[in-house]
């Protein structure tokens, strides 16, 4: 990577693009002008109606003038209410003066209808005339999802309860009863901020929709668009590579994404802030309009892996296309397919916990709006987002590199994406590339997070079956469906699950990073504790998991906690991700990658520095021999480790560790004698196994 | 120099069927020549160039520029390569300056580097009066010379041109050709594909004539005449496509 050329690329896109008119509009004038306006307008609209409706005229159904006259007799006398003061309320209006009324025979009819607000009828007046001991029931017949005739219902039963009270008071003073006698309780309400105030419920959608579309005419223009002037070629002879351009083009596009989004975020704080929007907002709702102005920066940053993520997306869509107006027909199902889980997300009393932590696009619209309303959130959390959506970002991108100068896509006739995925039209190969080896991972991820956890409520935490089923799935996961698409896209499936037998040095080298991994995966986890100790309650979540560990059959237990992921993980990371790695021959990057993805699948933060370290090992080892294999004994004896020491906790006393000891680190002769075998294994196979096949 | 040994190039087409657009291509153009590919449309001229700069991944076959492989070295092509199409766009919304400034610095020159070679290229090409205004708003003849001096901004040893001359006037024509010559004299080597029989008669050193992806005839102008024993261009053209018998591959 020449970062210098990069530069220069985004620079001279970026000066490109706001040159253009369209650009200017779409990402300057739209969020900053045109999203705050209809939303002052909505909110505007919105109250003025309530206010409206509010104050209305009311139109009650009655079905005989008898029944009027009854109601307005009693209507008549309504009290004028008094404040939290004691006062009389100043802007009250008895319902008499804003009241009128319909005859109607079938008064249901004319409530659904909507000829009347709501219908009312006398069933009974008992004691008619008698001040003390009259009693009136009546029928209401209201539509209470109707806002006019729940408005309707609710002031007529105010006013009669108002009334009521006025008459309880009159009797009570006649027999010489004080008030307090019957009324035991007082209320009084204090109202407090609510965690979904209607600006945190608006805002992190629209700021995800606003990334998103800003990013979407610079994706275009600068994929097909550019095609389309002619001058993708020229750029495509210029001695750069692929990846450079791309990596400036994304750049460009991730920095107008979130240009929209901060001059977004920024002109609806000014409308909240200066625009009166916060007055008005309280006039409906209190506190509605609450935005917490220290959140933005939060949001701003938390938006930044989103917009890599919408950008990569994009630039990926459309570097499929040819033309402007093919990259314009293949993005609008790409919006709905963004948006839908952001909708979802933002269905109210939705939580960012469980599968929603890791719900691409949803998860950030959580997470933006937990952040404006100040809602606690953990560590893990956040981490949990913004990880899993860099990972989705990564695999967008690996994708969209691949996809920029495809010659099918560059000079092809023929419909692109047809022709791309088309298996007749696949060209054989051997290694995967890393835009489709990328994908897979990427959409796995989620999947295998679902998958998890519809086991873990499916069968509600019996760990047992949790682990059995685990251990079907996970070869169809992370084997079978791999093998498939390697099939699919003609790549060998051999080399690159990296399936062939290794030489003996290789398989030494497997066998002592098998004997030593584990105490280095305890003192990673040891020092993790000064940084990031494991909370209690997560310790106690393993609990059922550490007894079944003990109880069930140990062959069991191996066969579905070592065998099995120790070989379909294997195949999947360092076979078949490390492998599609192998073609642009950085090592330390490809180790890098594969260690990262790899960790990442255990989805826990707690995991992820030891996934991360024993991934690298396992990733180098596999890189230099070319076969999982050695790897594959390694990850096996590691796990199975863990497994017996479940079962037989004194089997540590062998080597002279205190099982009981509160130190959670390992006594320092057997660190010594594990490093040194690392060391040893990392020696042993220092030197490359030549591709055999590329010699031939 | 340039060099294309057999290359072949296939195409799947949509009804499963594989198109061959090129059949085994070899030639040779040596520095200071000029060598025109001629053959009518679908011959597959623009493949073959293509191929050259590796835009497009042979089926088969190696092309070699300056010692490079063009399918192993990619990058070291192109960074002798000088490329240009009829279809070449430019940058409507950056200036000729900041075209030929941003070029440079993608071939690797320091800011200033790439700003002292557009200010010589802006004066080779006399395009001192619209250096400044932007792509869009220039003439065809003005973005020919824009796009001239694009492709000489690393001042390649090898140039490649598909057509260079499609659409342009007699004025602007000229200027091309001079261009093309002055390139030549200055030892390039340079092969270029034209539908202008005359103009290939009188400017190219070697001709290849092609069809149907396959060389049928390669000499310079008066070897070809011999070899045919016609006088015009055109004419040996048309007597050498009907006495090959039409493959359908
Ligand atoms: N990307 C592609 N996909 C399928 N077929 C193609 C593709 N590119 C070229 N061809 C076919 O290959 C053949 C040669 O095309 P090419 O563009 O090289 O011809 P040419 O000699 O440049 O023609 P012209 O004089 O019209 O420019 C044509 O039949 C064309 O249809
Ligand atoms: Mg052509």
């Amino acid at each position: 990577m020449n970062f210098t050329r990069i530069k220069t690329i985004y620079f001279k896109e970026l000066v490109d693009l706001l040159r253009d008119r369209r650009t200017v509009i779409a990402t300057i004038i739209v969020p900053v002008v045109l999203y705050p306006m209809l939303m002052l307008f909505s909110v505007q609209a919105a109250s003025v109606q309530t206010g409206k409706v509010a104050v209305e005229q009311i139109t009650l159904g009655v079905t005989s003038r008898d029944d009027q006259n009854t109601i307005l007799k009693l209507l008549a006398n309504e009290p004028t209410p008094k404040d939290d003061d004691g006062k009389p309320a100043k802007d009250f209006t008895p319902l008499i003066s804003s009241v009128q009324f319909r005859i109607v025979d079938d008064l249901k009819d004319a409530v659904q209808t909507h000829q009347v607000g709501c219908g009312v009828e006398i069933l009974k007046v008992e004691n008619p005339n008698d001040p003390l001991h009259e009693q009136f029931t009546f029928e209401i017949f209201v539509q209470p999802d109707q806002i006019r005739s729940r408005l309707a219902a609710n002031r007529f039963e105010n006013a009669l309860t108002r009334i009521g009270q006025s008459r309880i008071n009159q009797r009570l003073e006649t027999l010489d009863v004080k008030r307090d006698v019957i009324d035991p309780f007082f209320f009084k309400q204090t109202n407090l901020t609510t965690s979904g105030s209607l600006l945190g419920l608006i805002l992190p959608l629209l700021l995800v929709l606003i990334t998103l579309t800003s990013a979407i005419y610079p994706a275009i223009d600068l994929t097909a668009g550019e095609r389309e002037r002619g001058t993708l070629e020229t750029l495509l002879v210029c001695p750069v590579p692929a990846g450079e351009l791309v990596a400036g083009k994304f750049l460009t596009v991730v920095t107008i994404a979130l240009m929209g989004a901060m001059l977004n975020l920024g002109s609806v704080a000014a409308t909240v802030y200066f625009g009166g929007l916060t007055d008005m907002l309280g006039a409906m709702d209190q506190n509605a309009g609450d935005l917490p102005l220290s959140a933005i920066p939060i949001v701003l940053i938390a938006l930044v892996p989103f917009a890599v993520l919408t950008s990569a997306i994009l630039l990926a869509v459309c570097g499929f296309a040819r033309s402007f107006k093919e990259a314009q027909n293949y993005i609008t199902p790409v919006i709905l397919a963004t948006l839908m889980p952001g909708m979802i997300a933002n269905l109210p009393g939705t939580q960012l916990q469980g599968p929603m932590l890791v719900l691409p696009v949803g998860n950030m619209v959580l997470l933006v709006r937990d952040l404006l309303s100040g809602t606690q959130l953990a560590g893990f959390q956040i981490m949990m987002v913004l990880l899993s959506t860099s990972l989705y970002a990564g695999g967008a991108v690996a994708l969209a590199t691949q996809m920029f100068g495809r010659e099918a896509v560059m000079f092809s006739d023929n419909a692109s994406i047809k022709s791309l995925l088309s298996r007749r039209m696949i060209r054989a190969g051997k290694y995967p590339s890393v835009g489709l080896a990328c994908l897979y991972v990427a959409i796995l991820f989620p999947v295998w997070f679902y998958v998890q956890n519809l086991l873990q409520r499916h069968f509600s935490h019996d760990f047992a079956n949790v682990l059995r089923y685990t251990a079907v799935l996970m070869p169809v996961f992370f084997a079978i469906l791999p093998a498939l698409m390697l099939w699919y896209f003609k790549r060998e499936l051999k080399p690159t699950l990296a399936l062939e037998k290794a030489p003996p040095q290789y398989w030494l080298s497997g066998l002592l990073l098998g004997l030593s991994m584990w105490v280095i995966g305890a003192e990673v986890i040891a020092f993790q504790e000064y940084v990031l100790p494991i909370p209690k309650a997560l310790i106690e979540q393993q609990a059922p998991m550490e007894a079944l560990m003990k109880e069930q059959p140990l062959w069991w237990l191996l066969l579905v906690i070592a065998v099995v992921p120790a070989v379909v993980e294997e195949m999947c990371f360092r076979g078949m991700l490390l492998s599609s790695l192998r073609t642009n021959g950085k090592r330390w990057l490809a180790l890098l990658v594969t260690a990262a993805a790899f960790s990442m699948f255990h989805f826990l933060v707690y995991r992820l520095a030891i996934t991360f370290v024993l991934g690298l090992f396992l990733a180098y080892l596999c890189w230099q021999s070319r076969s999982i294999w050695p790897g594959v004994l390694a990850h096996f004896m590691n796990n199975g480790f863990a497994v017996i020491r479940a079962q037989y906790p004194d089997f540590i006393k062998l080597l002279g560790i205190d099982p009981t000891s509160e130190s959670n680190h390992m006594p320092i002769h057997v660190v010594v004698i594990a490093v040194v075998m690392i060391a040893a294994a990392l020696w042993i196979s220092r030197k490359p196994r030549p591709d055999l096949n590329r010699i031939i | 120099m340039i060099l294309a040994d057999n290359l072949t190039k296939s195409f799947p087409t949509p009804d499963g069927a594989e198109k061959q657009a090129v059949a085994g291509l070899s030639f040779a153009v040596e520095p200071g020549q000029i060598y025109g590919l001629l053959g009518p449309n679908g011959a597959g001229k623009t493949t073959t160039l293509r191929m050259l700069c590796g835009l497009v991944t042979p089926t088969s076959g190696r092309a070699v520029i300056a010692d490079h492989d063009v399918q192993t070295d990619a990058l070291a092509v192109k960074r002798v390569l000088g490329f240009l199409t009829a279809n070449t766009g430019l940058y409507q919304r950056l200036s000729v300056r900041d075209v030929l400034v941003y070029f440079g610095k993608l071939h690797g020159m320091t800011a200033a580097q790439a700003r002292d070679r557009a200010d010589i290229l802006i004066d080779t090409f006399d395009m001192a009066d619209f250096a400044i205004l932007r792509c869009g708003s220039l003439s065809t003849g003005q973005k020919q010379r824009c796009n001239i001096a694009r492709a000489l901004v690393a001042n390649p040893p090898a140039l490649i041109l598909d057509e260079p001359t499609l659409g342009l006037d007699v004025l602007s024509n000229r200027v091309m050709l001079n261009f093309v010559r002055y390139q030549r004299d200055a030892g390039k080597s340079i092969i270029l594909s034209t539908h202008y029989l005359d103009e290939a008669e009188t400017l190219c050193d070697r001709i290849g004539l092609i069809h149907q992806g396959r060389l049928i005839a390669e000499g310079s102008f008066p070897e070809l005449q011999k070899q045919s024993g016609e006088q015009r261009l055109s004419d040996i053209f048309l007597k050498l496509i009907h006495e090959e018998p039409v493959h359908i591959v």
